[in-house]
């Protein structure tokens, strides 16, 4: 009896001992990978943008931006709603895959039903899908369902994907922990700098630090020798897209901004790009021209911070133009007056930015 | 699956639950055989898993046969002593040398129209338990043990899965015995083998793979020549003891979880104070297999004592068998790692360097006489540590690349002196940061302070385990943390199988 007890006891204690050996490497594991996994080099963190979004009205949004960086700094929801009364939002993210953009959709379609999608075409071409960017989309996914689609479609899409990498992100700090400092570990820079509840996106306050001799001609649309081939998996998700929103009676078009760097393989795969869109009744809207350019008064010197991004003079002014022209073509309402928070927020946004009320 | 990957993880992890629980109904060897067999076939198909079936029924009934005529007709169990060593050491020779025969008569037939033959891929452990079969049928001929009654028994011995991915060679009376017991759940061996396989994983994911970018990145740049190459090749010698002894750590840790007790496979190579002494520490598992099945066989043989006693220096009719022995042991050995002329040359070197030790023996024995030096010396035991390490690196050139003219080329570089770039910590950053460097240096003078104390009797992990709990428990999440965190593995890097698989 007695060596039964004596028995039963050693269990028990070996049963804590193991416990508290896997529960402080849980806690261990996870400490670590909540801190360390910033580190996407891909642009912000957008959980907090996830999680602002989510707290809007369901039916408050009119207008969801998606897409790339181009549309993420160029595009201001508060100079929208301030001028003409539309309530967007702005998920665009930098760096692009039709991948990402698509399972970002499906997961901001399940919150609100937008009259209409902007989306922009700039990961129609494509080809690679690039782990950090993977890796952002899926780490800040607040939808697991979602989640978990995106990580399998991108497996499916890179076989060289190993998916304990998206599952464990604690894993990936072997590529990386020799190039960490201390900006590496807690919440980025960007986020400090900048505040999710402006509606999303990211407005720099930046003075043009690209080429000096860069110079904004008819010329710079030469087309250049770019490969005007759609990847295929591209072209799917791209009607993923389409299919989405029209399933949900949701409008989608595609915006091509005003980024002056790659005008010359603009130029080259426009033709294939509008074939692409037109012939799925998906409405263009073009400012990468030099005529748009030049319609909207763009100065690189003044409204650009590099030759692909606008700066905050550059999106407000982008913003406005294009606010008219969305609420003349879908006759979206003014929803000015009626959610405080907004009217609030835009207080916010214009102190921020030292603008007029 | 590698032995480093999160699938050999998962699965060992799933074969220790299976192994203690359904092994309370089912025989563990059972167990055991069930998951070498899912390995063979994943690794190598199921072709190369009918060529291992194949070999060891060959070996089961030439053993039986040998075990019962042994006495009664020695002729017919002499004539199946050689099926049984023409199937496992064919095998191993056609693996070796002959697949492009074979690759060569499947174009010609795939050519002409004809039936596309299989791919045949070389089975997983082959160079293992080619040997472990060959030795199996040897005792059973010189009556040190009876024959295998249980076919599948024999597989799950020759098949045993830890061991297929890169050793030790076991023989059959150290691994059967343990194999026909079950072993019940026993937490201090779980403790001690999850140590053992931790620390295996350092060795290998920590410090050989990191060792190997550099080692890869210096030997791929003509630039580097001279001293600098020299450095180079030193990290490989400590690259490839990482690497294997690393992967011998966990196949030992995997086993000792089992209740299962392999032989030891090294003991310190890298202080050893001669090739000799090297070799006894070094690939142990094998170097009792050439010692135990063919150096003595060799030396004691009636053909080699005739030979002898025709010499007419005594002492040198005293060595020379046992100088030809080592000649043959070793370029077997170098043949064993490898099929090009590169690897014979490397068997010679060795050979060379310990018959001259045998040779010269009382020359030297007589030099130290007259110089006062004391083998127990510290600065003659570290002088004697480093001459036999310069030496032995000097060897690897031989086997760190694919063929004779290729080591020429890099012996070619290290002395040519003229220009050389001089080694520094910029050259080295080249291809490692600075951070990976210093991980790189810790890992190695840990690894041979661990190797030190082992060889001083010190009981590491005995000591581990006497510690306050909350210090064990540090112990294990550093190591842990460290294969993790700073292991080399996954889409940024080579997946670097273990250097000593591809044998």
């Amino acid at each position: 009896m007695k060596k039964e007890n004596k028995t039963r006891k050693t269990i028990k204690l070996r049963a804590v001992n193991v416990s508290v050996f896997l529960l402080g490497f849980v806690l261990l594991f996870g400490g670590f990978q909540s801190q360390i996994r910033n580190k996407w080099n891909a642009g912000s963190d957008l959980r907090p943008v996830y999680a602002d979004y989510e707290q809007q009205p369901t039916g408050s949004i009119d207008v969801l931006f998606m897409g790339t960086s181009e549309i993420h700094e160029g595009v201001s929801p508060m100079t929208m709603y301030h001028e003409n009364g539309i309530t967007s939002y702005n998920l665009a993210t930098s760096w692009r895959h039709p991948i990402t953009t698509y399972y970002q959709l499906e997961y901001a379609l399940k919150h609100q039903t937008p009259k209409l999608v902007v989306c922009d075409f700039a990961a129609l071409f494509e080809p690679d899908l690039y782990d950090a960017l993977g890796y952002k989309i899926s780490d800040t996914m607040p939808d697991p369902l979602v989640r978990l689609k995106l990580i399998h479609a991108i497996c499916e899409y890179d076989k060289s994907v190993d998916p304990i990498d998206y599952f464990l992100p604690m894993v990936r700090v072997h590529d990386m922990w020799s190039t960490m400092t201390a900006a590496d570990i807690g919440e980025p820079e960007d986020n400090k700098n900048y505040p999710p509840q402006f509606r999303g996106g990211m407005i720099f306050m930046r003075e043009y630090d690209g080429d000096d001799d860069f110079e904004i001609t008819p010329e710079l649309w030469t087309p250049d020798d770019s490969d005007d081939t759609i990847p295929q998996a591209n072209a799917d998700y791209y009607d993923k897209m389409i299919n989405l929103c029209r399933s949900k009676g949701i409008t989608i078009v595609m915006l091509n901004m005003p980024r002056v760097e790659d005008a010359p393989n603009k130029a080259a795969t426009w033709a294939a790009m509008e074939n692409f869109f037109t012939s799925r009744g998906v409405k263009i809207y073009d400012y990468n021209t030099y005529e748009a350019v030049q319609a909207l008064g763009l100065d690189l010197h003044t409204h650009y911070r590099d030759e692909t991004h606008l700066n905050w003079r550059g999106a407000f002014l982008f913003s406005e133009h294009f606010a008219q022209v969305l609420k003349a073509d879908y006759s979206l309402p003014d929803r000015r007056g009626q959610y405080a928070d907004w009217d609030k927020t835009y207080s916010d946004f214009a102190a921020y930015y030292g603008i007029g009320g | 699956m590698a032995l480093k990957s999160f699938g050999f993880v998962l699965f060992i992890t799933l074969f220790l639950i299976v192994y203690f629980l359904a092994g309370r109904v089912v025989p563990q060897k059972w167990i055991i055989l069930a998951f070498s067999l899912y390995v063979v076939l994943r690794a190598t198909g199921p072709v190369s898993l009918a060529v291992l079936i194949i070999v060891c029924v060959m070996v089961w009934t030439g053993g039986r046969i040998i075990a019962r005529d042994r006495k009664s007709d020695p002729g017919r169990a002499g004539l199946w002593y050689l099926i049984g060593l023409v199937f496992c050491i064919g095998t191993l020779l056609y693996f070796k040398f002959l697949t492009p025969v074979y690759d060569g008569l499947a174009a010609i037939i795939a050519n002409r129209g004809g039936v596309s033959l299989p791919e045949i891929a070389a089975p997983i452990g082959l160079s293992y338990y080619a040997l472990s079969l060959a030795a199996y049928l040897t005792d059973i001929r010189h009556g040190k043990h009876e024959a295998e009654e249980s076919l599948p028994d024999l597989f799950a011995y020759a098949m045993y899965f830890p061991a297929l991915f890169q050793g030790p060679i076991n023989l059959y009376k150290d691994l059967m015995p343990q194999l026909k017991e079950n072993h019940s759940f026993d937490q201090t061996n779980l403790i001690y083998g999850l140590q053992r396989l931790l620390w295996g994983y350092v060795k290998k994911a920590v410090i050989a793979d990191r060792i190997g970018i550099l080692v890869t990145g210096m030997l791929g740049d003509e630039n580097v020549r001279g001293a600098a190459l020299f450095f180079a090749m030193v990290l490989y010698s400590f690259q490839i003891y990482a690497d294997f002894s690393g992967g011998i750590d966990v196949i030992m840790g995997v086993s000792e979880t089992m209740g299962i007790t392999l032989k030891e496979n090294f003991r310190a190579p890298l202080i050893s104070h001669s090739v000799t002494e090297y070799w006894q520490r070094w690939h142990m598992t094998l170097g009792t297999i050439m010692e135990k099945y063919l150096y003595y066989p060799i030396v004691l043989s009636k053909r080699m004592r005739r030979v002898s006693k025709k010499i007419k220096s005594k002492y040198l009719s005293r060595v020379f068998a046992a100088t030809v022995a080592t000649f043959i042991v070793f370029v077997l050995v170098g043949i064993w790692h490898g099929t090009g002329w590169n690897y014979v040359v490397y068997g010679l070197y060795q050979a060379f360097f310990t018959s001259t030790a045998i040779l010269l023996g009382p020359v030297y024995k007589r030099i130290k006489e007259i110089l006062h030096i004391h083998d127990k010396n510290p600065v003659w035991s570290l002088f004697t540590i480093l001459r036999t390490f310069v030496v032995l690196t000097f060897g690897r050139y031989l086997i760190r690349v694919a063929s004779l003219s290729r080591a020429g080329a890099l012996y070619a570089r290290t002395f040519s002196f003229a220009g050389a770039p001089k080694l520094s910590v910029d050259m080295l950053t080249q291809w490692l940061n600075a951070r990976n460097l210093i991980l790189m240096l810790c890992g190695i003078l840990v690894m041979i302070a661990v190797d030190i104390l082992h060889d001083r009797g010190v009981q590491i992990r005995t000591t581990i385990l006497s510690m306050p709990l909350p210090v064990r428990y540090a112990i294990y999440y550093a190591a842990i943390f460290l294969i993790i965190i700073c292991g080399i593995y996954g889409k940024g890097y080579d997946a670097a199988s273990f250097i000593y698989e591809q044998f």
